[in-house]
């Protein structure tokens, strides 16, 4: 049996989390603690692709491709970087539920 | 003496650090404060915007809607809705929703009128982060006798202290006058006991429509330095720089980093600065942050101000060129509040 991993499933920003494209990067805006984070490109490119509807599969297939990377590579940083917007409480999966 | 906060309070600027270096970066305001309406249920003596001038009537709930989607668009991260009391805007849910949902970080300015204490549960599951408030008094009956509404001050802290237990973060604004500078420190006291954030701001602009009224409200110069004396105001520690600015100084954020847009679709440098950059109504807000007043009014340097480069305390001045617009008919002219706040800051941090 394998464990679901907490990765899986669509994710989207976390609600109040506030974030814009300037200037090609991504940034990102927790009113809460006003901490702000820019983002670098790839992960600007995972964050503008979790729309709450694309999973992380759909997303690594378009990376893949445009950074010239496995499908493996892909889904494999793209979980890393889910994991780390969710602990920061920055992202969370469709379905509402906070990390 | 750092007052960024008591600053903040004043204009409703976002947070700063990074979101200046962010600003610095991008040619469009980060920041637009959104004037919902003008109707309050309160009735401040002292309000600027009691005497703003009477517009085209009101935006529909879908102008603003399109409004929002400009401003996403041009990259405004931070919104504040204010008033007139916001919250009375007959479409208020679906406005902070629709702003919630395009991922502006959203401020509300409100009174926390007693109606809408019911409303937070879902504001917060929406993600509203922050609200903010004003105190006049920290009694009761002072504060309520000053806004002309009984129980306002309850409502108030009933209101604020919901919203922090749901997670929320409350901002209580002291704006300093004649009459309650003395209570400032007390007022603080009741900030903190229930858990609410604090600003202070000495400054009590004119209003909207030149009236200078609300200016006799304001504290005189012994009232302030006692405010000032509160070493609670003192949010920086170490050493001052007090080198005097130099004259290419940005003078203020006003059309530069921030800008208002009025309940009519007329769009300012900032809230309390009557200078018309254009219509919504007419024109999209990229054409509007081309406008001639804007770029006059964000390229205002500190060399172009009668009489501060030479100042000796402009390390300590946050100079506002929206009051001096207002006092004397001109964004240069030299502003007789902010020269007394400056040398007041100046002297509490040592200088004599």
């Amino acid at each position: 049996m394998t464990l679901p991993d907490r990765t899986d499933g669509c994710f989207e920003p976390a609600p109040g989390i506030a974030w814009r494209e300037i200037g090609g990067r991504v940034v990102v805006l927790q009113p809460l603690t006003d901490q702000l984070m820019t983002l670098n490109a790839t992960g600007g490119a995972i964050w503008k692709r979790l729309d709450g509807a694309t999973d992380a599969a759909a997303i690594a297939r378009d990376l893949a491709a445009a950074y010239r990377v496995t499908p493996d590579e892909a889904i494999s940083d793209i979980r890393t970087f889910v994991d780390d917007m969710v602990s920061r409480g920055l992202l969370v999966r469709r379905d509402g539920e906070p990390e | 003496m750092n007052f960024r906060d008591s600053e903040d309070a004043h204009c409703g600027a976002p947070p700063g650090g990074l979101f200046r270096a962010i600003q610095n970066s991008h040619p469009l305001p980060l920041s637009v404060v959104f004037v919902l309406t003008d109707a309050c249920h309160l009735a401040c003596p002292h309000c600027y915007n009691a005497s703003a001038p009477a517009g085209r009537g009101s935006l529909s709930t879908g102008a603003i809607f399109d409004i929002l989607d400009q401003l996403a668009a041009a990259g405004t991260l931070h919104l504040a809705f204010t008033g007139g009391e916001p919250c009375l805007h007959p479409d208020f849910d679906d406005i902070l929703r629709g702003a919630l949902k395009r991922r502006f970080a959203v401020t509300v300015k409100t009174s926390g009128p007693a109606r809408c204490i019911e409303r937070l549960t879902d504001w917060r599951a929406w993600g509203l982060a922050r609200v903010d408030c004003s105190l006049y008094s920290a009694e009761p009956s002072h504060h309520d006798r000053f806004v002309g509404r009984p129980s306002a001050f309850v409502d108030t802290v009933a209101f604020m202290r919901r919203f922090v237990a749901l997670g929320g973060r409350a901002r209580v604004g002291i704006v300093v006058m004649d009459w309650n500078a003395g209570e400032v420190s007390k007022l603080i006291d009741v900030c903190e006991d229930n858990g609410l954030e604090w600003a202070v701001d000495l400054r009590v602009s004119p209003g909207l429509d030149g009236n200078m009224g609300p200016c006799g409200l304001r504290a005189d110069e012994a009232a302030l330095e006692a405010v000032l004396a509160d070493r609670r105001l003192r949010k920086g520690s170490g050493t001052v720089d007090r080198t005097p600015l130099p004259a290419d100084t940005i003078v203020c954020g006003a059309g530069r980093d921030t800008a208002c847009i009025r309940p009519d679709g007329e769009v300012w440098p900032c809230l309390t600065l009557p200078l018309s950059m254009g219509n919504l109504r007419d024109r999209t807000w990229t054409e509007i942050m081309a406008s001639p007043v804007r770029q006059r009014v964000s390229s205002l340097r500190w060399g172009d101000q009668q009489g501060c480069v030479d100042c000796a305390v402009s390390w300590a001045c946050r100079r506002c060129p929206a009051d001096a617009f207002q006092e004397t008919g001109d964004l240069n002219a030299v502003c007789a509040i902010d020269c007394l706040l400056a040398r007041l800051q100046a002297r509490e941090r040592g200088d004599k």
